[in-house]
């Protein structure tokens, strides 16, 4: 990297504050993004322990598409997300 | 895409200024607009003055069933305007796509929109599943069946976007594995008077949509077929308007999309064409102001009619 010269560390790098929240954390829905997510966060004295994301959504388009035109399967694939 | 939902300090045309369309830009899109509607073009001054009026109609976008094409082909037009125009005409209280609230801030923007003394106008995007009390299908605690059943008798005038809200679409597609309906079938389902304008196609042309609007803000409720669909834009076949409709008269027919006869453009009728079934305007108007399908070479599949995923298939049989 020419031109960039090497810099001193700063003197002292603010530690990450600890937090000692205990509980669950839910966020429902998600947005901006297509779908609808869910996500729950179990924490514990400041860590996270668990997380789970879920999909709240079922359409069964794999069931759908049984027995049909193979050719059409585009056109059903197509409307899994249409973002 | 710049929202500027709740902030109508200036007058709209200085704010569109500010985002570099002038007068003359906009009034193109009015009379745009106009036409779409099957409206004089005097009427353009008339749809400027109901995007341009200081009264902000509260819109809340419910997503339920669905794939968020409809909202992508809204926010997808191609004169960057229109969507900006749109939601800053309206309030546009909950949209998932596009708000930055996430969680019970979300939920809460909803309570707020839904309880506001001016009455709100809902806009549903997605099919609602109702097998099994409606479990397939969960937003934010609740069944989507409980929110339809909650929000929508409830608002002024209720815009059903797209195949899915307007009659299930894909999901309740053979064998309707989650009892999908859509938001007229369900009303009728729960014995609830609440009908919806069906601004039908799998997505809708978002020129189809903003007349709706503007429809229902300068002129009220505009005049529906028995789909419910607005007459203006679903009252002739997609074959009628085609531009191929020449070849079809001359016997021209294409036989396979490797054909001869494809690459000339003639009419494709027998690898699969449902125009004649089809009522919708795409000819006319045009994805993004730039193409439709049988222009770029595909038949029309009839995404604009009830049950198009069982009735329309295999999409390449000919009718």
């Amino acid at each position: 990297m020419s031109g960039c010269k090497p810099q001193a560390a700063p003197a002292a790098v603010m530690a990450t504050p600890q937090s000692d929240f205990t509980g669950p954390i839910t966020v429902d829905p998600i947005t901006r993004i297509e779908g609808h997510l869910r996500l729950e966060v179990e924490v514990d004295n400041g860590k996270v322990v668990n997380a789970r994301s879920i999909s709240q959504l079922y359409r069964g388009l794999e069931t759908i598409l049984k027995g049909r035109d193979p050719r059409d399967a585009q056109h059903f694939t197509a409307r899994a997300c249409g973002v | 895409m710049k929202l500027s939902v709740g902030l109508a300090k200036e007058g709209a045309e200085k704010r569109l200024q500010s985002r570099g369309v002038n007068r003359r830009d906009f009034m193109k899109f009015c009379a745009g607009v106009a036409a779409v509607m099957g409206m004089e073009a005097s009427f353009a001054k008339q749809v400027a003055a109901a995007l341009t009026d200081p009264r902000r109609p509260s819109v809340v976008y419910f997503h339920l069933a669905e794939c968020t094409g409809c909202t992508m082909s809204v926010v997808r037009a191609v004169n960057p305007y229109i969507d900006e125009l749109l939601f800053d005409t309206i309030s546009l209280d909950y949209q998932k796509t596009l708000m930055a609230a996430a969680g019970d801030n979300f939920k809460a923007a909803l309570e707020q929109a839904v309880t506001s003394p001016y009455g709100y106008i809902a806009v549903v995007e997605g099919g609602i599943p109702t097998k099994d009390n409606g479990i397939y299908g969960m937003t934010g605690g609740n069944t989507m069946l409980e929110i339809a059943e909650k929000y929508l008798p409830k608002a002024e005038a209720v815009i059903a976007i797209g195949a899915c809200a307007n009659f299930g679409g894909i999901q309740a597609a053979a064998p309707n594995p989650t009892g999908a309906m859509g938001v007229n079938e369900l009303m009728e389902h729960l014995g609830l008077e609440t009908r919806a304008i069906n601004v039908a196609g799998c997505p809708p042309s978002p020129y189809n949509f903003v007349g709706t609007v503007v429809h229902l803000l300068t002129k009220g409720m505009p005049a529906l077929d028995r789909l419910h669909r607005p007459r203006m834009f679903y009252s002739e076949t997609v074959h009628e308007l085609c531009e191929r409709l020449d070849h079809y008269f001359n016997f021209e027919f294409a036989a396979t999309f490797d054909s001869e006869e494809a690459k000339k453009g003639w009419c494709l009728l027998e690898v699969g064409c449902k125009g004649p079934d089809t009522f919708n305007n795409c000819p006319e108007v045009k994805f993004n102001e730039t193409n439709w399908p049988v222009e770029a070479g595909h038949p029309c599949i009839g995404c604009s009619e009830p049950r198009f995923w069982d009735q329309m298939t295999p999409f390449y049989k000919p009718l």
